[in-house]
């Protein structure tokens, strides 16, 4: 199998091609992103601008930010460097009935040294159960997508009901790479149709739901930014994981978003073994780019499982009970063939008739560029 | 070293996880066995789940759930919520719960506790007391979550069922319920002086220290709590928690 050979990119990645260097096209979007957003003196300079803005907002109010916490490095380490700047952040933590232990203590532990207000939104269970059922039965790839926009829509909700303007986000690009659409791209259209498909008719009366006409009513009316702070300062994981780990004796879990035990599930157990799919991948060419770590590190960390057999069982059979599936049914479910994201309809093909017309709006609704539009700009291009 | 036993409380609406506010506006909290799984993570001492619909709804606690607690919960547990038959109690029983918790059947048939005690052994029967004041009167007993009222007075009734073989009294002030300001240490009190079982306070725990204050000064045997075990800070987001048990051996050791 060909490699990209700057990053660990290869070719079970969707629409990946190579130049004649052997440089994959991910890796030219992954540089194009850099550039984008330089750290150091800009990025610092960029930010710094940002803060002051934030505070400007939030002048009259208890908070300036509203920051999303999954007891996760990531965004533990926001929370830090909101105190750091001296903002006032409103902590919040979407509830899907799978955070684990570890990322429960560590958000209480966070949020109890520094001080910060917690606002939790819990879904109900049973409309959790039935969408992630429905995902796993329409045989789509990433089937965490509807926490992933649960996530998204309550960062929204709860700026909009407490008036705070500003919502910070732990995505780096930096470290995380930017997923092929084909295995991640998601929206509440799409969701809604393979709810009513393959849900058992459970009504979704408690799921937080961002539509694009909300997005847009909540970007242009009530004026409501998303900030990803690690796009301009100077972050590095494992330094950060030291410092959390001294200051807050928050606790390491292993693997990447393993701090949700549906999560882990989905990228150690369902990805990999129904479909192929390595996601570090993406991740750890990211981080190779960004010189985190060498590529024969990222190389090495391929080659290694994402958690023992036992406790990859165990996940499963955790899985599978919580969502009340019996064996026959999970067997069903597994031996179905997979799809992909574009198998059912979404707004997909219209962001991207519209796109040019729409970054003026994007442009507002965000802080900065994102990702999928440049990606569509480069990974798109020679098509 | 030893120290009183701390138990978060958890009550089952439907098939969700809520907490009260005096016994009304319950707050949806989410899935209870995530809940179960967390606190055995986090190694509660004992664990009470009262499936406060079953009695209105003429059923007891679903069994399955039950035995779904079993599986996540390496801790002692007891359950509760419309038991009403020797049967019902061997049932949760094999399905896993080390007691039974009885409330609204005890008062229309206390005869039932002397059976149960006398067939499980006293350990096994938790009677749980709910009690508030009636208005312009006092104190009394009330059933079927709260909504009933009985005219039993809460001294005489949990003498009564210490006598009809009850190993523990779990004892809640309705009026205390999730509000967080500390338990109704009177009546805790009140209580503990007049029966010589264990009797496990609830209601009102805001912070730690409450329940030091509900064993040294009110004498409960042990202390049970709701919405400090599942809140966390001043806009009460859902977050379970449970000390350590350094904390608890500290706590309860400070004189």
């Amino acid at each position: 199998m060909r490699v990209c050979t700057k990053g660990v990119w290869d070719e079970s990645i969707p629409g990946i091609s190579f130049d004649e260097n052997g440089v994959s096209n991910y890796c030219k979007l992954q540089e194009t992103m850099m550039a984008n957003y330089p750290r150091g003196e800009k990025g610092l300079a960029d930010w710094n601008a940002l803060v002051l803005a934030m505070k400007k907002a939030g002048k009259n109010s208890r908070y300036d930010c509203v920051v999303g916490v999954s007891g996760g490095v990531d965004s533990s380490y926001l929370l830090h460097i909101a105190g750091q700047y001296g903002l006032r952040p409103l902590a919040v933590n979407l509830d899907n009935g799978f955070n684990s232990q570890i990322a429960v203590q560590n958000i209480y532990k966070v949020t109890t040294t520094l001080g910060i207000d917690l606002e939790t939104y819990v879904i109900n269970y049973e409309e959790v159960q039935d969408l992630l059922r429905a995902y796993m039965k329409a045989g789509m790839p990433w089937i965490d997508t509807p926490t992933d926009l649960a996530i998204k829509a309550t960062m929204y909700k709860v700026a909009q009901a407490v008036g705070i303007q500003y919502i910070l986000r732990g995505n780096d690009f930096r470290s995380e790479g930017k997923q092929p659409k084909e295995w991640t791209y998601a929206d509440a259209r799409q969701l809604r149709f393979i709810h009513k498909r393959f849900g058992s008719g459970v009504r979704l009366k408690t799921y937080p739901m961002l539509t694009l006409p909300k997005m847009v009513y909540a970007g242009l009316i009530k004026g409501i930014k998303d900030i990803r702070p690690y796009y301009y300062l100077n972050y590095k994981k494992q330094d950060a994981k030291q410092l959390m780990i001294r200051l807050y004796d928050w606790q390491d879990y292993g693997g990447h978003h393993h701090e949700n035990l549906f999560t882990k599930f989905s990228m150690a157990y369902w990805l990999p073994r129904k479909f192929g799919i390595d996601k570090r991948k993406i991740n750890l060419s990211a981080q190779v780019l960004s010189q985190a770590i060498t590529r024969d590190e990222a190389l090495a960390q391929l080659q290694q499982p994402f958690a023992s057999e036992r406790e990859l069982a165990e996940t499963r059979s955790y899985v599978q009970k919580k969502l009340a599936l019996s064996d026959n049914d999970f067997q069903q479910i597994w031996s179905a063939t997979g799809k992909n994201t574009f198998d059912y309809p979404s707004n997909y093909e219209l962001l991207v008739k519209l796109a040019s017309r729409l970054r003026p709006l994007i442009s507002r609704l965000y802080a900065f560029t994102p990702m999928t539009v440049t990606a569509n700009q480069v990974l798109n291009a020679k098509k | 070293m030893f120290r009183p036993r701390v138990i978060p409380l958890l009550l089952l609406k439907n098939k969700g996880l809520v907490k009260s506010v005096k016994f009304t506006n319950y707050n949806y909290l989410g899935d209870p066995i995530n809940a179960v799984k967390l606190f055995n993570d986090l190694k509660a001492d004992e664990l009470v789940l009262l499936d406060i619909l079953a009695t209105k709804e003429g059923r007891s606690i679903d069994l399955g759930f039950v035995r779904e607690v079993g599986d996540e919960a390496n801790m002692p547990f007891a359950v509760g919520g419309g038991i009403q038959t020797i049967q019902q109690i061997k049932e949760c029983i094999n399905a896993g719960a080390e007691k039974v918790v009885i409330n609204s059947f005890a008062v229309n048939n206390p005869a039932f506790i002397r059976a149960a005690s006398d067939e499980f052994g006293s350990s096994t029967i938790v009677v749980s007391i709910d009690i508030k004041k009636k208005f312009w009167g006092k104190q009394q007993v009330y059933t079927l979550g709260g909504s009933r009222a009985t005219g039993l007075d809460p001294v005489a009734w949990a003498q009564q069922m210490e006598a009809n073989g009850a190993g523990e009294l779990l004892v809640t002030s309705i009026e205390h319920d999730g509000m967080m300001q500390g338990y109704n240490l009177p009546l805790i009190n009140a209580l503990s002086a007049a029966v010589s079982i264990p009797v496990v306070a609830a209601g009102g725990a805001g912070q730690l220290t409450d329940f030091k204050s509900a064993v040294s000064e009110a004498h409960a045997s042990a202390v049970a709590a709701g919405s400090l075990f599942v809140y966390h800070g001043p806009r009460k987001g859902v977050l379970v928690n449970y000390p350590k048990n350094h904390e608890l051996v500290n706590l309860f050791s400070q004189a």
